[in-house]
């Protein structure tokens, strides 16, 4: 071959070389071919796994759950009521763990656990017997516990980890616990708002699904699957945290004070129904829900149902007003105390002859109250005590709501009537209560109370927004008037049944309520349980606030509703008022005042040493505590007693009679009198003598002046003289006056002034007038001559 | 041959280029969430590879101009291969190990391998030896012990950096030699039934090694273990690849599920990027170095120069090969990386070293070409 040829002589005289023979070129193809064969063999590979894979590990994916935060709760200021934060969890990779014994024995040491639970904990098996991966020891560490345990390997080895997980933590503990509610270990709320709102607060976590490394870090530049988190909106509620502390507090002051074992408030805007506060007490720590029993945890303020006692005579009174049967003005006979209508004894705690109709509402008389009724009729009386909301719940932001005990006409029996015009037979729920009084406080509508203003998402969308119900009317703006004055003399008058509720700095209207606790059997009333209540607002002029006190089994002989309640309502109801920013508004603010004359003594002297003997007792009322305490309430079954069949008693009086003492009141209701009562409603009438013919109130006794024309500082004098409270709007002359003049003194509880300076006082409202000329020559002599 | 020199150079620059291409698209994934000073450093690995592939680029330059023929000068491969014992028994001494094996030297920001320099002394070493022992080849003391005395030697130091899959490579590439050489059949076939009963007794007496083969005849059972994990996640990478890959760059399998991804598993992130048209087109790559190499080796001037030639042929193929036989799953895992295209920066250097010789012997083989056709225009 030519190249051995070529190379045969070999190198150049180093060492011998020598050529690659034909042999070594054969070996080196086999070498070639050999190798080339190893290649071909990887490529076939190749095909092979590449072609027709047999691995298909599936996605290198992961997940993540993007938690985000439980919604928060604020208060009208934007306090917070309730967050969450994050908290140290501590679990444990059971196949990890080395020293089981150790480790558990350290860690419950630690952590104040079960040392046999833990250790199960550490080394629990799944149902094949190969152990977890993942249990938690313990969760939501405090954080005195996490600092206790420090390095977790050096504690107990390898295994232990924290995990954060978000926690529900309530700032305020205990306030408005009931109306929060709480949330449980799944994170579900339980009671309150965040139950009710729990579809709104609850976080839906989002999921981002992304290729992950082998290390299984997530790589977000693969991402797969992106899921936003959802949920987690910031409920606002119309709790405003201050007045919510002053109302819990005052609560726990009379609780301590009466020595009663339960008792709630609550607060309310009259006009919108927005909740300031609610409280009952006991109360709980929302942060340590499990400490406490189901009973203490929930919300008794919605739940509780109690009789109102006599302030559900507002409904009554109410209801007779806007029907035309009465007036304040209206006299009425009071039989001195004990009256026997329907079979049984209905009795005052003043012992009253014949009064006016506003008198015997401040003095808070049963008798005349059933005889009011009365000449309303079951029918018309169960439709209004229906109007006025009762029976029904009250608002949607309660899911939780008791409806109260309110049989339908149909079940009711001789006694009823007997009993609902003051408060018994029905049970009501505070949130009921406070609605009827806002109708009087709010000029006549059924507001719905609600508690959530809004809520919000993440992004500051508002996903809910409280959508007032449309106002439904109940009562005239003129009656609704007239009962503010009613209530405010409750208060303000001194035999009002609910002076110690009065304030300063405002006018106030409320009711007093003392009921018997029913027995649960329905077996007639516990003879000394009492449920004492106080309902009202401030100011009477435009009022802000409505509220109602209720404590449950006060344990003092003054177990009555103004002297256990009204304390709790003036000092609670005098702070929100100057929390909200609402002007002063006294009862007299240019000295004109009954009170500096001296004539106020005796609710005075009540105010400054309450309790100090029964002479003091302020409460004519809890009728029914004369009555046998196992004195069949309501019988399932029993026959219902036809009204009208009912004998009354008394002798049956001439209907010209009643006409007067009807026209007699016409005097002080004249404004809100439109037309005259018509014939059917007068006829009713004529089935009851509301006064007794020999007390004919118009004929003796001094009159109330015509006023009309002079200076505050001479109706002053003119009033100070006669002992009257009175109510001064404006400044200049006197241009109206109610009551009318010519109404007798005894009549009048407060008399209410206008004046202008326009120079118009001459002009009388003239129908009004001619009226009282026409009927009434002897009220017409006597202004004339007093003019 | 002009032809075949050029031919050859062109497939190592390719296999270059797509080995810096690979180092990048795997290199970079292996910065991720890496804590380094300047932060996430997604060229760090490229910029590295560049400069060994600089310095390769630069020494195979040299060797191509260094005449080959001076490897038998007493000095320089006594110096060769003295330089390499010495540098094996410091690694012994003063090795940083890694990945389980005592293979690396660090000298200052720089670390070397010198069991990849000691891959190219022992071709050259057996080369100069087989080619001076041609009319003793056949005996068993002068032809047949010098060789594997010359392997004990350097694939015994090598061995005991707890390294297999060299002395492995060094045995095959030694028996290729000596078979191109003329060693009698009987030799050949004793010593590789020596040699795979030596590696089956190494393996059977580390129980990390016998993992690795249990894992390697059964990866799914074995999933546990790194190398049983290791070789279903780069079948995986190849399964994912499919014929025509996920496109540059796309693999999933290099974050971190493969180890050393830019290294010895680089060839499954190119099959999971390229699919098989990339895989089988470095497979044809290999294939041209070989042939090319061979024909280089047939037309030597010398049986030095075609032993030597034909060695670094083997040398370079029989790696390449034994690595796409280990991700493939043909061949239980071994560290060994793909000449030309893996990171390891001392093999690169030493096997485009091994290029330049391998381009001086075809240059000379032009040269003498053209002497021939002088001599017959004549």
């Amino acid at each position: 071959m030519a190249r051995k040829d070529a190379f045969g002589e070999g190198g150049d005289g180093g060492p011998v070389v020598y050529p690659p023979t034909r042999a070594h070129q054969l070996r080196m193809r086999a070498v070639l071919w050999t190798v080339l064969l190893g290649f071909g063999a990887i490529a076939l590979r190749l095909m092979d796994v590449q072609v027709s894979p047999n691995f298909d590990l599936g996605d290198n994916t992961g997940q993540r759950a993007l938690e985000i935060e439980r919604g928060r709760i604020f208060d009208a200021d934007g306090g917070i009521l309730a967050r969450d934060r994050l908290a140290p969890s501590l679990w444990v990779d059971p196949s990890k763990v080395r020293e089981p014994e150790k480790a558990a024995k350290r860690l419950s040491a630690l952590l104040d656990l079960d040392e046999a639970d833990v250790l199960d904990k550490l080394t629990r098996c799944n149902a094949a017997g190969v152990k977890m991966r993942f249990v938690w020891i313990k969760r939501w560490l405090s954080d005195e516990e996490f600092e206790a345990l420090g390095d977790l390997e050096t504690l107990a080895g390898p295994g232990l980890a924290i995990r954060r997980e978000y926690l529900r933590c309530y700032p305020e503990n205990r306030l408005a616990a009931h109306v929060i509610g709480f949330v449980n270990r799944e994170r579900v709320g339980c009671e309150g708002i965040e139950a009710s709102f729990n579809q709104h607060l609850f976080s839906i976590p989002g999921r981002h699904k992304t290729r992950v490394d082998a290390r299984r870090r997530f790589l977000d530049s693969l991402t797969l699957e992106y899921v936003p988190p959802r949920g987690g909106e910031d409920v606002y509620l119309t709790i405003s945290k201050p007045i919510q502390h002053v109302l819990e507090r005052e609560l726990a002051a009379a609780m301590e004070r009466c020595n009663a074992p339960r008792a709630m408030g609550l607060l309310m805007d009259p006009k919108t129904g927005a909740v300031l506060a609610l409280a009952c007490l006991p109360s709980f720590d929302p942060n340590d829900y499990g400490d406490y029993s189901a009973e203490i945890r929930k919300n008794r303020a919605l739940l509780d149902v109690f009789e109102p006692g006599s302030s559900f005579k507002i409904v009554t009174a109410s209801a007779a007003i806007e029907e035309h049967l009465i007036t304040p003005g209206t006299p009425i006979f009071c039989h001195n105390g004990s009256f026997n209508p329907y079979g049984h004894r209905i009795s005052d705690f003043h012992k009253l002859d014949t009064v006016s109709f506003q008198r015997a509402f401040l003095e808070s008389s049963n008798i005349a109250m059933v005889k009011v009724a009365h000449n309303l009729g079951p029918a018309r009386l169960e439709d209004w005590i229906a109007s006025f909301g009762f029976g029904q719940p009250t608002s949607r932001d309660f899911t939780l709501e008791s409806v109260g005990i309110f049989r339908p006409g149909s079940e009711w029996t001789r006694y009823s009537m007997g009993a609902l015009p003051i408060g018994q037979e029905i049970a009501v729920t505070m949130p009921q209560l406070a609605r009827a009084f806002s109708v009087i406080a709010n000029g006549g509508y059924l507001v719905e109370p609600y508690l959530v203003e809004r809520a919000v998402g993440r992004e500051g969308e508002i996903t809910y927004r409280h959508a007032p119900a449309a106002p439904k009317r109940v009562l005239s703006a003129s009656t609704a008037q007239t009962m503010r004055d009613l209530c405010h003399l409750v208060v303000a008058h001194e035999h009002g049944t609910g002076v110690r509720a009065n304030i300063e700095e405002f006018r106030v209207g409320g009711k007093t309520g003392t009921a018997q606790i029913a027995r649960p059997d329905g077996r007639g009333y516990y003879a000394d349980k009492y449920t004492a209540i106080f309902a009202g607002f401030a100011p009477i002029a435009d009022p802000r606030i409505c509220a109602v006190i209720v404590v449950q089994e006060p344990g003092i002989r003054l177990h009555y509703g103004g002297y256990v309640c009204g304390p709790v309502f003036k000092n609670v109801v005098r702070e929100a008022l100057i929390l909200l920013g609402c002007p002063e508004d006294p009862v007299q603010d240019d000295g004109g005042h009954v009170e500096d004359a001296g004539t106020a003594q005796p609710f005075r002297l009540a105010e400054a040493a309450p309790g100090e003997g029964a002479d003091l007792e302020p409460e004519p009322e809890h009728a029914m505590s004369s009555t046998p305490p196992d004195e069949p309430r309501a019988r399932p079954g029993a026959r219902p007693l036809a009204v009208a069949e009912t004998p009354l008693i008394g002798a049956p009086s001439a209907g010209d009679e009643v006409q007067d003492a009807d026209t007699a009141a016409v005097h002080y209701a004249a404004e809100t009198i439109h037309e005259p009562p018509d014939e059917a409603v007068l006829a009713d009438l004529s089935g009851l003598e509301l006064a007794a013919a020999r007390e004919d109130p118009t004929d003796s006794g001094p009159r109330l002046p015509d006023l009309r024309g002079m200076t505050k500082r001479q109706a002053r004098e003119e009033l100070v003289l006669l002992g009257l409270q009175w109510d001064a709007r404006g400044s200049g002359w006197v241009v109206s006056q109610v009551p009318a003049p010519g109404t007798p003194i005894h009549e009048v509880g407060l008399c209410r002034l206008v004046f202008s300076n326009k120079g118009d006082a001459s002009i009388p409202p003239a129908p009004q007038s001619e009226r009282i000329g026409e009927s009434h020559d002897a009220a017409g002599r006597g202004t004339a001559s007093r003019l | 041959m002009k032809r075949e020199t050029a031919l050859l150079v062109n497939t190592v620059l390719a296999l270059a280029l797509l080995g810096a291409l690979m180092v990048y698209s795997a290199g970079t994934v292996r910065m991720y969430g890496e804590d380094t000073p300047n932060g996430v450093d997604r060229t760090l690995f490229l910029r590295m590879h560049l400069i060994h592939v600089g310095v390769g680029l630069a020494a195979m330059a040299v060797a191509a101009r260094f005449d080959y023929h001076r490897f038998r000068d007493r000095w320089i491969l006594w110096g060769l291969g003295g330089a390499c014992l010495g540098l094996l028994v410091l690694v012994l001494l003063f090795g940083v190990e890694r990945k389980g094996a005592v293979r690396w030297l660090q000298l200052g920001g720089f670390s070397f391998q010198p069991s990849e320099l000691a891959k190219l002394a022992l071709v050259v070493w057996l080369a100069v030896k087989l080619s001076e022992n041609q009319e003793r080849i056949k005996s068993f003391w002068k032809g047949f012990v010098p060789p594997m005395v010359l392997l004990g030697l350097f694939a015994g130091l090598v061995l005991a950096e707890h390294d297999l899959g060299t002395p492995v490579v060094m045995g095959a590439v030694t028996v290729l030699m000596c078979v191109m050489a003329g060693t009698r059949w009987p030799h050949v076939a004793s010593t590789v039934v020596s040699g795979i009963s030596l590696v089956y007794v190494l393996c059977l007496t580390s129980e990390n090694r016998w993992i690795r083969v249990k894992a390697f005849l059964d990866p799914v059972k074995y999933q546990d273990s790194a190398a049983g994990f290791h070789l279903v996640q780069s079948l995986s990478a190849f399964g994912r690849g499919g014929i025509w890959g996920k496109g540059l760059g796309a693999s999933e399998q290099k974050l971190y599920y493969l180890p050393e991804a830019h290294n010895d598993f680089i060839f499954a992130v190119w099959g999971e990027e390229m699919g098989l048209i990339g895989t089988l087109a470095v497979v044809a790559l290999f294939v041209v170095l070989l042939v090319v190499a061979l024909r280089i080796a047939l037309c030597a001037p010398d049986l030095f120069g075609s032993l030597l030639a034909a060695g670094i042929a083997s040398l370079i193929c029989i790696q390449a090969a034994f690595n796409m036989a280990v991700t493939t799953g043909l061949l239980p895992t071994k560290g060994l990386p793909l000449p030309f295209i893996s990171a390891g920066g001392t093999a690169l250097i030493v096997n485009l070293a091994l290029t330049g010789i391998l381009t001086n012997i075809g240059l000379q083989a032009v040269e003498r070409e053209r002497g021939v056709l002088a001599a017959a225009a004549k």
